[in-house]
């Protein structure tokens, strides 16, 4: 398939047989998630030893374990056939022992035990090389757990680059860092998993009109086109309407404590992007920062039209109680399988893929023109020393960007 | 209680789910929010795959966490004519099975199996299967629902959304 021809972002143009083609599924198995930096999970939900919990990179089962403190994350796979060692989403072990043959692995990863060592494989077996496979690197970016298969992958804060100083603001706005509430909400979307990660990066577009009846009830403003969008490199990308997304009619305590937060800390120069908004790291690790809540999102890939989403809510470690309480209640309000936004974007990505099952459908292309050619530096146009290209509030600039990088790579 | 008045409860309790069924399977939402007391707590917590088999804590993530307020409000969101996820609308059959019932001094709790079938538009399907526990508080000779906890069984939802009541 010649990626070149169809994957045009430069002209706004991208065929949209690379969402539903089973070669190019495959490719970004490869390709995509194999070799970049994945988000696996934040370090509050593994605090003690022996803590693990289990997650996707790619479509591969993952185990993320703490043992002796150090974060470790391997393949969910028994290195004899390939049973899933654990098969709970979280919990605490030492050990796990699979349950097909009953080789035992500690939590660091090792092989502790083969049954019948001596009588059966007559103690020539190297149980040093049979371990659990580890990722090839893993490093954490503001309790951020990510990891890498691949040996050659640039450092952590090399792949996330330009994104990094506008992350941060996510990440470490107060004292304390950020801390997840217990719970993952999952659940099964019928479309490709890029189109949740490129709406999330950057489709400010929609909301008017896809969130029309969360406008209609009065609990969201009607949206603004005042704000921006920025693509840092790499792919990544975010946007914000002005002051912050989703401010309601009616005010709540979180959002006097975003805006008093925003005029009271440091002078960090990204501390204006304070909520940063709706964003993508490449290539599937999504986030939501507004007034009400703040939220990470994993777009785990399960073929070409179907996608596992993973939704976690994160407050400020050193919140207050009440705040943190209202933070919970807002995300569950709004976003997740069950929020009345989300329930939404849902409809779109579900029967835009049902769609594309005709021949004719996919021939065609999608059209990500806006605001071709008329994005300019972060530095000039916010007078801020910080990296990236800004555009328009309503833009595909961040997207063009993303599968600029996506071709580069399925292309490597 | 003796055997006599358990049945009678039990039979109050089937008929109340029942008018309850037939409020939500024709959509009448704002007759169905007319059901629960001022103090409603309704909440379906997220369920995990783990060795206890519970499901998330009260002050972890969830599905629904709402007060009459916030319920009302889903309410008036799915009735907006710019809900495009009722718009047309759905199908919705309900079966609810109470198995058990404890009375208490004012309130009576019911464990009920549940089971929601939805389907829209030409083909698309979502069965929602778990459990229920209500909370009935007795109000002029009827029933009123103070709390609701609804778990389902699955822990991935299969489904692209949630948008019908439990």
């Amino acid at each position: 398939m010649q990626l070149r021809s169809l994957v045009r972002p430069e002209q706004g143009l991208i065929s949209r047989q690379v969402f539903t083609d089973h070669g190019v599924y495959e490719r970004e198995l490869e390709k995509i998630f194999a070799r970049c930096w994945l988000y696996l999970g934040h370090v509050s939900q593994i605090p003690n030893d022996g803590d693990f919990f289990t997650t996707y990179m790619g479509a591969d089962s993952v185990l993320v374990t703490r043992a002796g403190g150090t974060v470790r994350a391997f393949l969910n796979s028994c290195t004899h056939r390939g049973m899933k060692v654990c098969r709970t989403d979280h919990g605490n072990a030492r050990d796990f022992t699979c349950p097909y043959h009953g080789w035992n692995f500690a939590n660091d990863g090792r092989l502790n035990g083969v049954p019948g060592l001596r009588q059966a494989y007559n103690n020539e077996l190297d149980v040093s090389k049979f371990g659990l496979r580890s990722v090839a690197n893993l490093d954490t970016f503001g309790g951020l757990i990510f990891a890498t298969w691949d040996p050659d992958a640039p450092a952590l804060l090399d792949y996330l680059g330009g994104m990094a100083p506008y992350l941060d603001r996510f990440t470490d706005r107060m004292e304390g860092g950020i801390v997840m509430i217990g719970g993952v909400q999952k659940w099964e979307v019928p479309c490709n998993w890029k189109f949740i990660a490129e709406n999330f990066l950057a489709d400010s577009y929609h909301v008017a009109t896809t969130h029309a009846s969360v406008v209609d009830i009065g609990f969201r403003k009607r949206p603004q086109l005042r704000g921006y969008q920025i693509a840092p490199g790499n792919g990544h990308g975010f946007c914000s309407e002005q002051g912050g997304i989703g401010e309601g009619v009616a005010q709540n305590a979180y959002t006097d404590f975003i805006k008093r937060l925003r005029e009271s800390i440091d002078d960090n120069p990204a501390n204006r992007f304070i909520p940063l908004g709706h964003g993508t790291v490449f290539p599937n690790l999504s986030f939501l920062d507004t007034m009400k809540f703040r939220l990470l999102r994993l777009s785990h890939p399960r073929g070409p039209a179907l996608t596992e989403s993973h939704a976690m809510c994160f407050v400020d470690k050193a919140l207050s109680p009440e705040l943190r309480e209202a933070v919970r209640r807002n995300f569950i309000l709004s976003f997740g399988p069950s929020g009345m936004f989300e329930v939404e974007d849902g409809e779109m990505w579900g029967e835009v893929e049902d769609g594309l099952r005709g021949y004719m459908t996919r021939q065609m292309d999608f059209n990500y023109a806006m605001g071709l050619n008329r994005d300019r530096p972060v530095a000039e146009q916010f007078g801020l020393d910080l990296p990236g290209r800004a555009g328009f509030y309503w833009s595909e600039l961040a997207q063009r960007d993303y599968y600029v990088r996506w071709r580069e790579l399925m292309e490597a | 209680m003796d055997q006599t008045s358990r049945h009678a409860t039990m039979a109050a309790i089937q008929a109340f789910q029942a008018h309850e069924i037939l409020l939500l399977q024709s959509r009448r939402y704002v007759d169905w929010l007319k059901l629960f007391t001022s103090d409603l707590h309704y909440w379906m917590p997220v369920a995990s795959v783990n060795e206890t088999g519970e499901a998330a804590a009260p002050d972890e993530l969830a599905h629904f966490d709402d007060t009459l307020e916030t319920l009302t409000m889903r309410v008036r969101r799915a009735m907006s004519r710019f809900a495009w996820t009722e718009h047309p609308p759905s199908r919705i059959r309900y079966f609810v099975m109470p198995l058990w019932f404890d009375q208490q001094a004012d309130n009576v709790e019911v464990d009920s199996n549940l089971m929601v079938y939805q389907t829209r538009l030409q083909r698309e399907e979502n069965l929602f299967v778990g459990t229920r526990k209500d909370v009935l508080r007795r109000v002029d000779k009827d029933f009123r629902i103070a709390a609701r906890k609804v778990t389902l069984d699955r822990s991935v939802v299969a489904a692209k959304n949630i948008t019908v009541f439990f």
